[in-house]
């Protein structure tokens, strides 16, 4: 069988991959507590980063990218710098929920922590015409099995991967080792 | 089809050993006694044991959603070999043996040399490719007369086991004519039944008797190879079900890329409808993953190597677990294999994290490596 459409510009987007997209690997794993080899086994790092290109303020975007690329790269402590830069609410606000339009960069980072978590994207897209509500979506179907949430909470989607006959009666598997995924943060 | 002959059978001699003596043996059958009896029938549980990981690596390392029919296909048959690995466990376990399914020598390094195969070709941990499905239908393949092997070799596994059964109905009968009422079936630890291997679609023959083992003897031939010289297995499925033809026909349809017709001759490659396959839509997992290669060539940087040194350990470690409950469920406590059943879902989705991790090895991804953790 010859390749399907899709398949061909999975390979080819594959082959020459957008320089940003370690970047944005690499600040995933710092915003989620996940490390980089646990988001790619999500499979959806792709799809994620997709999902990000498709907002319409590109300069936006790739302006965040390019500083959490910096940050990054730098020789500081780079966890706090993350926080800093990208999960501090900016001096002098008060409101502990800002909405999502009031700061772009930390906007931004929560709605990534949000898509790795939940499947779940809020798009800025049509911010003029649209509710907050109206412009929230779940990805794909996929992006629903592999959120990261199940894998804190140590369960498995609702009708999706499911842990086999007879596993209610029995602990999570690896609970016993307690490992604290979301404590890193 | 064409194996089992009577004749043929006496000529293998059965043997432990590795080295290949030069001379052809057509001495009595080798399988004399029950210990050597119970020593072959340990490795008929390594021998199924060993196919488990390649199909699992194909199977797994088709993309979700990807390929449904081949899936299926090879779905049904790795479950039918781990209820062949089950059924062989019965058998030992009811003729006295103690099943060993957690040992070093069980998780071999692959690639690896198909174990008692006169043909000699290596089996490796490959993704879902053309590649792959010939290295399946090698192992699946029912003999054919190529005339005697050296010791310990055959054609077949159905020359294997055809051995084993020769031996199995000799000693036990033999037994009888002492008086001993139960023959050699004197196990008295209780089996795994099919009530144990529960919602896998699988069959196991629970085995108290010769009569018993005969069968389950002839169910793991016949699933693998077909029944008496045709593609069925023997079993009485509903028509149109994946599971009634044998597993060596079953891999000839996605290889072929065509379904079988009813009762198409064994011969020919089958005619019948189409089977589309993708041989595209299959995450790019490097050939034979194994830790040792992987430490050597990654050229991953820190901390992606070792956090993905470190989820191929957790993934060795789970099915190193999982080997450690089905031997305590083969050895008397069928009971407790209910625990393995989520190991087992959780190493699907291991295998599957894994095979979309970047290796650091070209653009491959890494996979499970299957390796014994004491």
């Amino acid at each position: 069988m010859k390749k399907s459409p899709a398949q061909t510009i999975v390979e080819s987007h594959g082959a020459q991959r957008d320089p940003d997209l370690p970047t944005f690997l690499e600040l995933s794993a710092a915003l989620t507590g996940f490390s980089e080899v646990e988001l790619e086994g999500t499979g959806m790092l792709d799809e994620y980063f997709y999902t990000l290109m498709k907002e319409q303020d590109h300069e936006g975007v790739r302006a965040f990218l390019k500083k959490a690329g910096d940050i990054l790269d730098g020789k500081r402590n780079v966890k706090a710098a993350i926080k800093a830069a990208f999960m501090d609410p900016p001096p002098g606000l008060t409101d502990p929920n800002p909405p999502f339009d009031v700061m772009p960069h930390q906007a931004l980072a929560r709605r990534i922590i949000l898509l790795w978590y939940t499947g779940v994207w809020t798009t800025m897209n049509w911010k003029e015409t649209k509710s907050q509500d109206q412009r929230t979506s779940i990805v794909s179907a996929r992006a629903y099995e592999e959120g990261l949430i199940w894998m804190v909470a140590q369960t498995h989607p609702a009708g999706a991967k499911q842990p086999g006959y007879g596993s209610w009666s029995r602990p999570p598997l690896g609970a016993d080792q307690s490992r604290d995924k979301h404590g890193k943060h | 089809m064409r194996h089992r002959k009577e004749s043929n059978i006496r000529t293998h001699r059965f043997s432990r050993s590795h080295q290949s003596p030069a001379a052809i043996s057509n001495q009595a059958p080798v399988i004399e006694t029950i210990e050597e009896l119970r020593a072959a029938l340990q490795e008929a549980i390594a021998l199924e044991h060993f196919t488990i990981p390649p199909y699992l690596c194909a199977l797994y390392s088709i993309r979700k959603g990807a390929n449904p029919e081949a899936t299926r296909i090879i779905q049904t048959v790795v479950i039918e070999e781990m209820g062949h690995m089950i059924m062989a466990a019965n058998i030992l376990n009811a003729i006295g043996g103690k099943p060993r399914i957690f040992a070093r020598e069980s998780l071999p390094e692959y690639p690896r040399e198909m174990p008692h195969s006169a043909i000699g070709f290596e089996v490796g941990l490959l993704k879902f490719s053309k590649n792959a499905l010939n290295t399946f239908l090698r192992i699946e393949r029912p003999a054919e007369e190529r005339g005697p092997t050296e010791p310990g070799q055959f054609w077949s596994i159905g020359e294997f086991y055809a051995a084993v059964s020769e031996a199995l109905n000799r000693l036990d009968s033999e037994a009888k004519s002492r008086k001993q009422k139960k023959g050699i079936f004197t196990g008295c630890r209780p089996q795994v039944t099919n009530e144990h291997y529960h919602g896998s679609r699988g069959k196991v023959i629970a085995v108290y008797s010769i009569e018993d083992a005969n069968e389950a003897i002839k169910e793991i031939v016949d699933q693998g190879e077909g029944k008496g010289g045709s593609i069925k297995d023997g079993d009485d499925d509903e028509p149109g079900d994946e599971s009634k033809i044998a597993h060596y026909y079953r891999f000839n349809e996605i290889f072929f890329e065509r379904r079988y017709r009813t009762n198409e001759p064994p011969d020919e490659p089958p005619s019948g409808d189409p089977l589309p396959v993708d041989w595209n839509a299959v995450y790019n997992m490097m050939p034979n993953p194994n830790l040792r290669v992987i430490r050597k060539e990654s050229k991953l940087k820190e901390p992606q190597r070792s956090q993905l040194l470190g989820a191929m350990e957790e993934f060795n470690r789970t099915y190193s677990s999982l080997l450690r409950n089905i031997q305590r469920g083969c050895n008397g406590k069928p009971e407790v294999l209910r625990e393995g059943v989520p190991m087992m879902h959780s190493l699907r989705e291991m295998a599957i994290d894994l095979m979309r991790a970047e290796v650091g090895i070209g653009n491959y991804t890494a996979g499970p490596s299957f390796e014994y953790v004491p």
